[in-house]
């Protein structure tokens, strides 16, 4: 369905916690099989081991990259019609190379490299590194693993320029062939880095240094802000509307770290990257799963624009978020992955997404999304009920929903 | 004082105390006090802090901590463990499924499972059903526990069910899900006997399990 005004303005519409024509859509990413289906073609996009194939067959970069730009403005714009889109997530290749903190990286890797060989098993030799490719979570698993040590991560930091770990204007390729593609017709989000992104870290250690290394765990967050400071600049830079900050803070039980932790340690790194990207015009979404209710005041309190993913399924519940803090971060979010998408039927994911839109959408400040990403084992019947849902329910003036 | 030092330890773990339960441990052992009171001492703090856990007030960084003070403790007292006819209740074999590669979860549950009394086999991350099956016939463990954090790993869970199935195995078994995004209804879908997005409820669960069974 297509709206009176512009997906950009629209989006900025929704950050500025105003109204516009229709509620805004927007999906971080979307796994290869669905994307195929949508497509009609077998894509590029997010198809890690495929990249990986062409890489190590002497395919030029840039062709690749070509294609991942044509795949991601056919799917997200032609064919989803969103309204904002995350354009590359270039900043996880550029680090962080802390030795033993990063138990798998994102496979990124492969582009940015200068030579890639296949090995046996799943194996790739990238830049004489070698890695193992992990399929169910695309995350490329560094082999050996170093154990990490207090003592080797202080010297990681002490000898390591952040700006020698950021992202270079050379590697924004996509971002700007996406921004040359798409104008000024819809928002463009892009990764600036992580806060403490456990999923990737080795958070066993992170979460015991907490005690016995307070001042390291200082130390690496520090060094992620002020990573994700200079990737925020130079995609800012390029013209990328939102930078998105990935932080996964919570498990389905509440936060990995107590509030007296986050607050000193986490918030005001998260408020120095949003203190940057605010001074040179730009907007922070953080993203989260899991339960992060006990640091939700402290998040807000840094300036943050806006929340991503607001994972029901772990008991963040948006309407209470849109009711305590609707007027000072916009909701992105959050038709559950699990259940409806990839549990529930096509019926269980359109009433989910009125409900959803029902309680965070009247007044503005809403993004409507999954909570978190389209993973492979999503049904594709189920995600396009969602969209075609919002689109049809998501007309605004939308009524707020008594309670 | 020899009377207060059971209690002081347990204490000194609920509280987080690395340096008193480190003093603690080493008086007790001084004082010629059993080295297996000892242990049920830290065992019992371990689950005070469980609790703490689930009331909200300590969060993971804190059980990740009890874990460290439960390792150090045990480097002190577990040299004068003697075998007791109090001997553990179960074995329960637990890892994280293929493909996935974390383990904070799954090693919470086993800190919590050994501190209920089991034997605990870890087999680590990234477990391939054949391993599981191969190590449950070795053990002949009667509890099986499976981790995984992502939507896109715990299909791996149902490989491993089918395959205990296929060789007999399931029903000698009791197998508990653990994980993020873990829900009863999968659990249920995939033939499994329980679910928890928690370790110390895994524990309990597992306790009550072995009460049925014996």
């Amino acid at each position: 369905m297509e709206g009176k005004v512009k997906p950009r303005e629209r989006t900025l519409a929704a950050l500025h916690f105003e109204e516009p024509d229709l509620l805004p859509i927007f999906e971080l990413a979307i796994a290869p099989r669905i994307s195929k289906s949508l497509l009609g073609r077998t894509p590029l996009y997010s198809n890690e081991p495929l990249i990986l194939k062409l890489v190590s067959d002497g395919v030029p970069r840039r062709k690749i990259e070509d294609q991942i730009v044509k795949d991601v403005c056919d799917l997200f714009h032609h064919r989803l019609k969103h309204d904002v889109i995350a354009a590359g997530m270039s900043e996880s290749s550029a680090g962080s190379g802390v030795p033993g903190m990063v138990k798998g990286y994102d496979t990124f890797l492969a582009l940015n490299a200068q030579s890639v060989r296949a090995l046996e098993d799943s194996r790739w030799e990238i830049d004489g590194r070698r890695f193992r490719h992990i399929p169910e979570t695309n995350l490329m698993m560094p082999e050996p693993q170093i154990a990490a040590s207090p003592e080797n991560v202080e010297e990681y930091l002490a000898t390591h320029s952040q700006s020698k770990d950021c992202i270079s204007e050379a590697d924004l390729y996509q971002e700007k062939s996406l921004i040359e593609s798409l104008g000024d017709s819809v928002a463009i989000l892009g990764g600036i880095g992580e806060l403490g992104t456990f999923h990737t870290w080795e958070i066993n250690h992170l979460l015991r240094w907490l005690y016995t290394h307070p001042t390291i765990v200082r130390k690496l967050v520090e060094y992620d802000a002020i990573r994700s400071i200079e990737n925020a600049k130079v995609k800012l830079e390029i013209g990328i509307d939102i930078c998105f900050l990935d932080c996964d803070w919570g498990t389905s039980h509440g936060p990995f770290m107590s509030p007296r932790h986050f607050k000193e340690i986490w918030l005001p790194a998260l408020k120095s990257v949003v203190d940057a990207v605010h001074k040179r015009g730009g907007f922070v979404i953080a993203h989260s799963d899991g339960d992060i209710m006990p640091l939700l005041e402290d998040i807000v309190d840094s300036g943050i624009d806006g929340l991503h993913s607001i994972q029901a399924s772990a008991g963040m519940d948006i309407a209470r978020i849109k009711r305590d803090f609707g007027d000072r971060i916009s909701l992105w979010g959050n038709i559950d992955i699990a259940y409806p998408l990839t549990l529930g039927t096509v019926h269980e994911t359109a009433e989910a997404t009125k409900q959803c839109i029902d309680a965070a959408s009247p007044g503005g400040g809403h993004v409507l999304c999954s909570s978190n990403s389209i993973s492979q084992n999503v049904k594709l019947d189920n995600y396009l009920a969602m969209v075609s849902t919002a689109r049809s329910y998501g007309k605004y003036p939308i009524s707020r929903t008594a309670g | 004082m020899a009377n207060s030092l059971p209690q002081d330890l347990a204490s000194a773990v609920e509280r987080l105390d690395i340096h008193s339960v480190i003093e603690t441990t080493k008086a007790m052992l001084k004082l010629g006090l059993s080295p297996n009171d000892i242990l049920d001492s830290l065992n019992r703090g371990v689950r005070q802090v469980g609790e703490k856990y689930e009331e909200g007030e300590y969060f993971l960084t804190e059980l990740v901590f009890a874990g460290e003070i439960m390792r150090q403790a045990i480097e002190i007292v577990g040299p004068h463990l003697t075998p007791t006819s109090n001997s553990p209740k179960e074995t329960i074999l637990v890892g994280t499924v293929k493909g996935d590669i974390h383990d904070l979860g799954k090693n919470l549950f086993v800190m919590f499972a050994k501190s209920a009394g089991f034997n605990v086999v870890d087999l680590g991350v990234d477990v391939a059903p054949d391993v599981f099956k191969e190590r449950l016939k070795e053990t002949c463990a009667r509890f099986v526990g499976m981790s995984a954090l992502m939507s896109t790993t715990q299909p791996a869970m149902r490989d491993v069910i089918e395959l205990l199935k296929k060789d007999g195995l399931r029903g000698k078994v009791k197998v508990i899900l653990g994980g993020a995004g873990i829900t009863e209804r999968f659990a249920a879908e995939i033939g499994a006997d329980a679910a928890v997005t928690d370790a110390m409820k895994g524990s309990k669960i597992c306790s009550q399990w072995a009460q049925e069974l014996n």
